[in-house]
């Protein structure tokens, strides 16, 4: 009875082995400030190796059957002008998609001295947190703004990689995020995953807040609006703001996403 | 031909737990499809084996490295703790159905532990619970589907 326990337990070591291994790199990678979980990132383009290459995208066969009958061969060279076309319609769409989405930013922003680079939404992690294109090759930062197309505030870069970066949204567990009403009263922002807590750090006389800004005091790149608190249920105490907001909306593939960046 | 196999294993539950970011990504109801997590759940109740333990590291090492804003070797542990605790729960108890659905409650719970330790219980229980419901269908319509075509 006692040796079929010890067998049973014994099954484990390899496994207790990988698990304290696994701590002790948690632990190595916390005193290194994350150099250890870095190191695999910065070496690879993980989203651009992903990508399907073109030429899988197009009919590559064709020079297998050149000695086949002119028919065949026309055939052929027909099905891969039509797979180009494809390719084609398809970058089109995408372009085509691309400049409606600038258009509505520009109607909405009025900084044209930025950079706005386009990002999309790759995956959502485990932890709710969006993976969006684009990372060190657009020379994104962590910190840098993520927008949408009616110039309002996202979230923010958490950690950039190489082709790739990690958004903290308003739904993301660590989103932390300081902004500035029309007054200057400063409002730390901090998230629940389905509310949005709005916390004004100093005493303000002022009896309602309104609408919310970035500013380059918090080493954001430039003012753009954050979120509009008027409509919503304000709490006041010693002079002190407290005001709760749902999140309601998430996003999604269709979302458009830009990253301002100084020229 | 043996580190062939472990890098393949471990390639294939990569592009697993890609898969299940992927489809979550989709998502927008309060639950998830975990599809990483029941095939550890199936390798620690089915196909538990020491030979696993590197391609089931490696695999939480890139998904730390690629995927994760949390220090390396987070979602490792976790991973390995999930497959130790499956087999545990059904070597040690009956391979019967409240076990299992214990187990995969437990072993979801351990799963979500980044999200459970930072907001407050109305945030994940609801998703949770619907989330055991909808992962123990597939974790069990798995189960037969190999029992049968084995």
């Amino acid at each position: 009875m006692r040796s079929t326990q010890v067998v049973s337990i014994r099954k484990y070591v390899v496994y207790f082995l990988f698990i304290l291994l696994s701590g002790l790199l948690t632990a190595v990678d916390y005193f290194s400030n994350k150099t250890l979980s870095n190191f695999i990132p910065e070496r690879v383009n993980l989203i651009s190796n992903f990508q399907i290459p073109d030429r899988l995208l197009q009919n590559e066969f064709s020079s297998l059957t050149s000695s086949r009958a002119d028919l065949v061969a026309e055939n052929i060279r027909l099905k891969e002008e039509l797979s180009n076309l494809r390719v084609l319609y398809v970058k089109n769409q995408e372009l085509q998609d691309n400049i409606d989405s600038y258009e509505l930013l520009i109607k909405n922003i009025s900084d044209f001295e930025l950079t706005y680079y386009a990002t999309s939404l790759i995956l959502k992690n485990s932890t709710d947190e969006y993976i969006i294109s684009g990372g060190r090759d657009y020379n994104f930062e962590p910190g840098d703004l993520v927008i949408n197309e009616t110039g309002y505030i996202v979230g923010y870069l958490g950690e950039v990689f190489n082709d790739y970066s990690i958004l903290e949204s308003f739904n993301s567990t660590n989103f932390n995020f300081r902004a500035l009403d029309e007054n200057n009263n400063i409002f730390e922002v901090n998230s629940n995953g389905k509310e949005l807590i709005f916390s004004s750090l100093e005493s303000t006389f002022i009896s309602k807040v309104g609408m919310l800004y970035s500013d380059i005091t918090f080493g954001h790149i430039n003012k753009f609006p954050f979120y509009d608190l008027q409509s919503y249920e304000q709490t006041k105490l010693n002079n002190k703001f407290t005001v709760i907001v749902p999140i309601e909306e998430m996003l999604t593939y269709q979302s458009n996403l830009f990253i301002p960046k100084s020229k | 031909m043996k580190v062939i196999r472990l890098i393949s294993i471990s390639i294939f539950l990569f592009i697993l737990c890609l898969f299940e970011n992927y489809v979550n990504t989709f998502i927008s109801l309060d639950f998830g499809v975990y599809i990483f997590l029941i095939s550890l759940l199936y390798i620690g109740t089915e196909l538990f084996n020491q030979n696993l333990v590197i391609p089931i590291f490696l695999t939480g090492i890139l998904y730390d490295s690629f995927f994760s804003t949390y220090y390396l070797g987070l979602y490792t542990s976790i991973f390995l703790v999930v497959v130790v605790l499956s087999n545990f729960a059904v070597s040690r108890y009956s391979k019967s159905t409240v076990i299992y659905t214990t187990t995969i409650s437990l072993c979801l719970l351990i799963y979500k532990l980044p999200i459970i330790l930072e907001f407050d219980l109305d945030y994940w229980l609801t998703g949770y619970l619907t989330s055991i419901i909808v992962n123990s269908l597939i974790f069990f319509f798995l189960k037969r589907t190999l029992r049968n075509s084995v």
